[in-house]
C-alpha cells in the first residue's frame, strides 16, 4: 500500500503541523478574552470573517447558493461499457463476451450510446441536462487504484498526496453566516478531495445517527429544555483545551467542534423536510437524499460528495456492473427530481469520476483489469447536455493494451470551479488545463 | 496558502514546543512514558497544561486555564499542589507496584491497549504485577495460554456461520474475551492487510470462509512469512475476493497479482506492469469449490513467464518464495506493522530493526514483533496516545474497561457509524485508519462514538434505556458495574472514585485541571437526586452524577486516542 502522507492530522513536529485555522483563531480569541464562553456559532461566523481578512478569499462571492455535487464511482468504472462506442469494430472484437450490442445501447448520437442499465438517465439527456465527456485521463497514468485515487483527488501526478482539491476550494470560501454544511461528505470517513488543512468538513452517514444525546434526565438543562448542551459545551472546552503539542489534537478539537455545530442544525432540517421522490433502497440513493435534505433546507451547501464502490470488475463484470450502474441512474434520477419538487435543481450540477476506467480487450474471467482513461458524466439543469472531449481511439493503445487520453480531468475540475463554483480554477488546481463547454462561461 | 497565518502559527507552536519539553521531548529522544503518580495527583506538573503560551507569566497561564476548564477552585488547589508534592506522594507509594496506580501504570495501559483491546478490571492488575517484560512475554507467548472460557462462551451461543451477523459476533467476542489478546490484536492487523470481504465470496453459503480465512491469519500471523503468504493466496475466501479462482492460462486476470505486490508484499514502485501480468500468469490454477480451494492443473499456465527478474515456469510456490525475498517486502511489511501498532509516519530508523529482523531471522513474523516491542520507541512519549483508537479498539475496549457483559448482538451497526466492521474492510487496501490513525476520526464517527459512551456508561450504572440502538450490553450479575467496583476496591470517597476510573480508562495519566473537571461533574453536579452508590465507609454517591462523569471521561480526546 501506498504509504499515505497524513495532511489531516498532527504528526509529532509541531512545526510541520496543519493546524485547523479554527482552533487557532479559538485559541488566540480566549487568550484575550478569557472567561467568555463562546457560542459556537459566534465562533465559526469569526473564522469566517477571519478568512476573508487575513487570506483575502474572494472567490465564491460570484456562486452563491450553488452546489457541486461530487460522486465517486470507486473501484475503476468500465468506461467502454458505460459510454459504449457502438459502431466501433475494435471495440466488439476486444470484447466477445462482455461487448453490450448495438441494438441494446441507449442512443446518444451515431456513434455513442449509454449502458442499458443506465436507463433511468435517458430523461435528462432528452431534456438536455445531461453531458457526457470522452476520454478523461491524465499522462503517465497510474494502475494502482490507490495512486491513481490520489491522482485524481491531489492533482500530484506522483502521487505524493497533500490537500484535496475540494478542500482546497472549500477551505478558501467566505461563508459569512459560519453555515456547517457548506461542504459535507456522506458515509464514515473524509474523502481524500475533501481534505483540507484548514477546513473542517462534516461526514454523515445519516441524520439519525448524526444527533447527540442530550443531557441525562433531571439535570438543571435538561429541565430547562436545554437539552445537550451543559454536557457538550463542557466537552468542547475539554476538546479547545487538549494541548495542541498531543498528537491529532487539532483534527480532535476541530472534529468536536463540526459535530456539535451540525448535529444542532441537521436535526432541525431533517424534522421538517419530506422528500419528493421516491429514492430507491439503496444505501447509495440513501446518501444522496441526506445531502438533498441539507441542499432543500437550506443549509448552504456548496459541495457534497458521495461514494459507489465496487466497480473493480475483474471477472464476472456484466451483472456486478449492471447493478451498480442502475443504482447509479436510479439514484441520481430520485435525487434530481427530488430536487425539482423542491425548485432546488438549478443550483445543482452532479460530476461523476473514477479513478480509471479498464482494459480495452476482456479478460478470461469474464472481466477486465485494470485501465486508464474514461467518460466521465456532468448532470443538471445548468448543464449544456452533449457529448464532448474527444474519442479516444481503440486502435492506438498505449504498450499495456490501455486506452490514450483526450482529456485532461483537470479540465473538466476547472470548468466546475470557473463556470459553476465561481472560484478562480488556476488558484485551486495550481495551473491552467483549459475549459470544457458542458457549463455556459460565467 | 495561508501565509498571512504562519507567523502566528509557528509562534504559538514554538512556544508550546519549548513549554513542553520537560515532559513531552519530540522524536528520537531517550525519553519514556511519564512517571505515574498516585491518586488524584494525576501525573504531571504545570508545564504541561495546556495552551499556555510563550512569553507569558505562569500566573496567567493558571488563571487562563482555570477559567477555560470551568473548575474553579479545583482546579487552582491542584495547580497550588504543584511538582513538589507530586513528587512526594509518588515516592511514599512507589514501593506498592501491584496497585492500578503503580509507576508503571501509563506502561502498562499502553501495552494492553496496542498488543490487545485494553485492560479489563480483572487483568490489568494481574499485567501490572507482572512488570513490562513479563507483560510482554505473557502477550507475545500466548500459545500457552489456555482460551477454554472463550471456546464454551462461543460454542454456547450457537453462531450460524451462514449469517454474517454472526460472523462478526465470532469475530468481537474473541476480542472481547480471549486470553490472548495479542493473538486477537495481530489477527485484526492482518486482515487490514490481507483483506477479504464477506461482500465478494459467492454467497451466504459460503460465509464460513471468511471464518476459515481468520483462522488461518490466527494460526499463521506470528510464523514465517512466506508460509502465511502461499497460505492466504489459494485462500478461498482470497481466491473470491481478488478473483483468482476465475484466472486461467489463458488470459489471465491481474487482480491478486498486482495487489500481492502493492498491498501485501512489496509495495508500489518495485514492479511493472508486466511483472503483474506475468505472475498473473504463474499463479493461475486455483478454484474454489464447495470444499475449499483446488488446484486445476488444466487451467495453470505451462508456459515460461519473467516475474520480477527471474525466468521459467512458476507455480505459486516458486511467486511467493520472489515476493517475500523482494528487498522492499521487510521494509513494506515493517511499515505497516509499526504504523498499526506504534504510530503514524515511521522513520526510516525505526523500521530498520524490524526489516533486519525479517532477514535475518528467515523471514519470521515472531522476530518482527519481537523488535517492534523491544524497540525504545515503542514505550516512548512519541508513541503513547499517539494513534485515534480505531472503532473497533475503542468499542472492544470500552466495553472490557467496564467490566461489562455482551454477547455482541447489535455492535456491528455502532461499528458501522465509527467506519469498521470487521470482515467487511472498505477495499483491499483495508481500513485508512490502520495506516494514518487520523482517517479513523470524522464527525459522524465523534457523534456515534460519544453516543455509544452515553448508552454504555448508563447501563454500567444499571440503567435500562429506552430507545437507541438495540445492543445486547449488561452488567454482571445484573448489579451496576458502577457500584461492583466500589465495593471491590474498597472506594470511599467521590474523589477516590474518579481516581479509580481514570487509572482503569487513562492509565492514572490525566492532567489535573483535566481531573478536576470529571471531579466537579461527579461532585457539583446539578443531578444528585435518585439513585446512589454506597461507598466503602457508608457515604453515597449520586448513580447518574457518576454515570455523567464517566461519560466525559470516555469522551475526553485522551481516551479517543490509543
Amino acid at each position: 500500500m501506498p504509504n499515505m502522507p497524513d495532511t489531516r492530522g498532527q504528526p509529532c513536529n509541531p512545526f510541520t503541523v496543519p493546524f485547523s485555522r479554527r482552533a487557532m483563531i479559538r485559541d488566540g480569541l480566549l487568550a484575550v478574552s478569557a472567561g467568555m464562553v463562546m457560542p459556537t456559532i459566534f465562533s465559526r461566523a469569526v473564522r469566517a470573517a477571519s478568512n476573508a481578512a487575513h487570506e483575502g478569499a474572494h472567490w465564491a462571492q460570484a456562486a452563491q447558493g450553488r452546489t457541486l455535487i461530487v460522486v465517486q464511482m470507486a473501484g475503476g468504472n468500465d468506461g467502454l461499457n458505460t459510454l459504449i462506442p457502438y459502431t466501433d469494430g475494435a471495440y466488439y472484437s476486444a470484447r466477445p463476451t462482455l461487448a453490450i450490442a448495438q441494438a441494446d445501447a441507449l442512443h446518444l448520437n451515431d456513434r455513442l450510446g449509454l449502458h442499458p442499465a443506465l436507463k433511468a438517465l435517458m430523461p435528462m439527456w432528452q431534456q438536455g441536462h445531461l453531458a457526457a465527456i470522452e476520454g478523461v485521463g491524465y499522462p503517465n497514468p497510474n494502475l494502482s487504484h490507490f495512486a491513481a485515487m490520489d491522482i485524481w483527488q491531489t492533482l500530484d501526478l506522483n502521487g505524493q498526496g497533500g490537500q484535496g482539491w475540494l478542500g482546497k476550494y472549500v477551505a478558501g470560501l467566505v461563508d459569512k453566516d459560519g453555515h456547517p454544511f457548506q461542504s459535507l461528505a456522506v458515509g464514515t470517513s473524509l474523502p481524500v478531495a475533501l481534505n483540507a488543512i484548514s477546513a473542517d468538513v462534516p461526514v454523515v452517514a445519516s441524520p439519525s445517527t448524526y444527533r447527540l444525546q442530550p443531557d441525562p434526565e433531571g439535570s438543571s438543562a435538561a429541565k430547562h429544555g436545554n437539552a445537550a448542551n451543559a454536557r457538550v459545551e463542557t466537552l468542547l472546552k475539554l476538546y479547545n483545551t487538549y494541548p495542541r503539542s498531543a498528537p491529532y489534537a487539532a483534527l480532535l478539537d476541530a472534529t468536536a467542534q463540526a459535530a456539535v455545530d451540525g448535529a444542532r442544525q441537521l436535526d432541525a432540517a431533517v424534522a421538517s423536510y419530506a422528500p419528493k421522490a421516491q429514492y430507491p433502497n439503496t444505501n447509495f440513493a440513501k446518501g444522496l437524499q441526506v445531502l438533498a435534505e441539507v441542499i432543500v433546507q437550506g443549509l448552504g451547501l456548496r459541495v457534497g460528495y458521495v461514494t459507489l464502490g465496487g466497480f473493480d470488475t475483474h471477472g464476472e463484470q456484466k451483472d456486478t456492473q449492471a447493478g451498480l450502474l442502475q443504482q447509479l441512474a436510479e439514484g441520481l434520477a430520485a435525487f434530481y427530481s427530488d430536487l425539482q419538487g423542491h425548485n432546488a435543481a438549478d443550483n445543482v450540477v452532479v460530476m461523476t469520476w473514477s479513478e480509471f476506467g479498464r482494459r480495452v480487450e476482456e479478460n478470461a474471467s469474464a472481466g477486465t483489469d485494470h485501465g486508464t482513461a474514461a467518460p466521465l458524466f456532468v448532470l443538471g439543469n445548468a448543464v449544456q447536455g452533449g457529448v464532448y472531449g474527444e474519442p479516444p481511439d481503440l486502435t492506438k493503445l498505449d504498450h499495456n493494451g490501455n486506452l490514450v487520453f483526450t482529456t485532461d480531468f483537470r479540465s473538466i475540475y476547472a470548468t466546475v470551479l470557473d463556470r459553476w463554483l465561481g472560484a478562480p480554477a488556476s488558484a485551486v488546481l495550481g495551473g491552467n488545463y483549459g475549459e470544457q463547454a458542458f457549463l455556459p462561461p460565467a | 496558502m495561508d501565509d498571512s497565518s504562519r507567523p502566528h502559527t509557528r509562534a504559538s507552536d514554538a512556544g508550546r514546543l519549548a513549554d513542553a519539553t520537560d515532559t513531552i521531548p519530540r522524536a528520537g529522544s531517550n525519553w519514556q512514558l511519564p512517571e505515574i503518580q498516585p491518586q488524584s495527583a494525576g501525573i504531571t506538573d504545570d508545564r504541561t497544561i495546556p495552551n499556555s503560551s510563550p512569553g507569558k507569566p505562569p500566573r496567567r497561564g493558571v488563571s487562563r486555564r482555570k477559567v477555560l476548564i470551568g473548575a474553579g477552585a479545583g482546579a487552582v488547589g491542584l495547580g497550588l499542589l504543584g511538582t513538589g508534592a507530586a513528587a512526594f506522594l509518588a515516592r511514599q507509594q512507589s514501593s506498592s507496584p501491584a496497585t492500578l496506580y503503580a509507576d508503571d501504570a501509563a506502561k502498562i495501559g499502553h501495552l494492553l491497549r496496542r498488543a490487545g483491546f485494553g485492560s479489563s478490571p480483572t487483568d490489568l492488575l494481574q499485567y501490572l504485577s507482572l512488570g513490562i517484560s513479563g507483560s510482554i512475554e505473557k502477550l507475545l507467548n500466548f500459545q500457552g495460554v489456555s482460551n477454554s472460557a472463550l471456546d464454551a462462551r462461543l460454542n454456547a451461543l450457537h453462531l450460524n456461520f451462514t449469517n454474517r451477523q454472526d460472523l462478526i459476533r465470532w469475530v468481537l467476542l474473541r476480542m472481547l474475551y480471549s486470553m490472548r489478546p495479542f493473538e486477537e490484536k495481530l489477527t485484526l492487523f492482518w486482515h487490514g492487510v490481507l483483506t477479504s470481504s464477506f461482500t465478494k465470496i459467492g454467497g451466504a453459503t459460503h460465509l464460513p470462509f471468511m471464518i476459515r480465512q481468520n483462522q488461518l491469519l490466527r494460526a499463521k500471523g506470528l510464523g514465517k512469512f512466506d508460509a502465511l503468504m502461499h497460505a492466504i493466496t489459494i485462500d478461498p475466501a482470497m481466491l473470491y475476493w481478488l478473483d483468482g479462482r476465475l484466472s486461467s492460462g489463458r488470459s489471465p486476470n491481474e487482480n491478486y497479482a498486482r495487489e500481492l505486490m502493492e498491498l501485501f508484499t512489496m509495495g508500489i514502485g518495485n514492479y511493472t506492469q508486466d511483472d503483474v501480468h506475468q505472475g498473473a500468469l504463474a499463479l493461475t490454477g486455483w478454484v474454489v469449490r464447495a470444499d475449499g480451494a483446488h488446484y486445476v492443473p488444466s487451467r495453470h499456465y505451462d508456459g515460461s513467464v519473467t516475474y520480477l527478474g527471474h525466468t521459467g515456469p512458476m507455480t505459486v510456490d516458486d511467486v511467493i518464495k520472489i515476493v517475500c525475498a523482494h528487498p522492499a517486502t521487510g521494509t513494506h511489511i515493517a511499515r505497516r506493522m509499526w504504523s498499526f501498532f506504534v504510530y503514524d509516519n515511521p522513520s526510516p530508523q525505526d523500521l530498520k530493526p524490524l526489516s533486519d529482523a525479517y532477514y535475518q531471522h528467515d523471514h519470521s513474523i515472531a522476530a518482527m514483533v519481537r523488535a517492534m516491542f523491544s524497540s525504545p520507541a515503542f514505550f516512548s512519549a512519541q508513541a503513547y496516545r499517539a494513534r485515534v483508537k480505531s472503532p473497533l479498539e475503542f468499542v472492544v475496549g470500552a466495553i472490557r474497561a467496564l467490566g461489562l457483559e455482551t454477547n455482541a448482538t447489535g455492535l456491528a451497526a455502532v461499528l458501522n457509524a465509527m467506519g469498521q466492521i470487521p470482515l467487511d474492510p472498505p477495499n483491499v487496501a483495508g481500513w485508512p485508519g490502520d495506516g494514518a490513525s487520523g482517517a479513523w476520526m470524522s464527525t459522524q464517527a465523534w457523534v456515534t462514538r460519544i453516543n455509544f459512551t452515553d448508552l454504555l456508561v448508563s447501563i454500567a450504572a444499571g440503567a435500562h434505556p429506552k430507545g437507541g440502538p438495540k445492543i445486547n450490553l449488561t452488567t454482571p450479575g445484573g448489579k451496576s458495574a458502577i457500584q461492583q467496583a466500589i465495593t471491590k476496591q474498597k472506594i470511599a470517597s467521590a474523589d477516590a472514585l474518579v481516581s479509580y476510573y481514570v487509572a482503569m480508562l487513562l492509565d492514572n495519566t490525566l492532567d489535573p485541571s483535566r481531573r478536576a473537571v470529571l471531579a466537579d461533574a461527579l461532585t457539583n453536579s446539578p443531578i444528585q437526586s435518585g439513585a446512589t452508590y454506597t461507598l466503602a465507609g457508608g457515604k453515597k454517591v449520586s448513580a447518574a452524577a457518576t454515570a455523567e462523569m464517566l461519560y466525559l471521561l470516555m469522551s475526553l480526546p485522551e481516551y479517543q486516542m490509543n
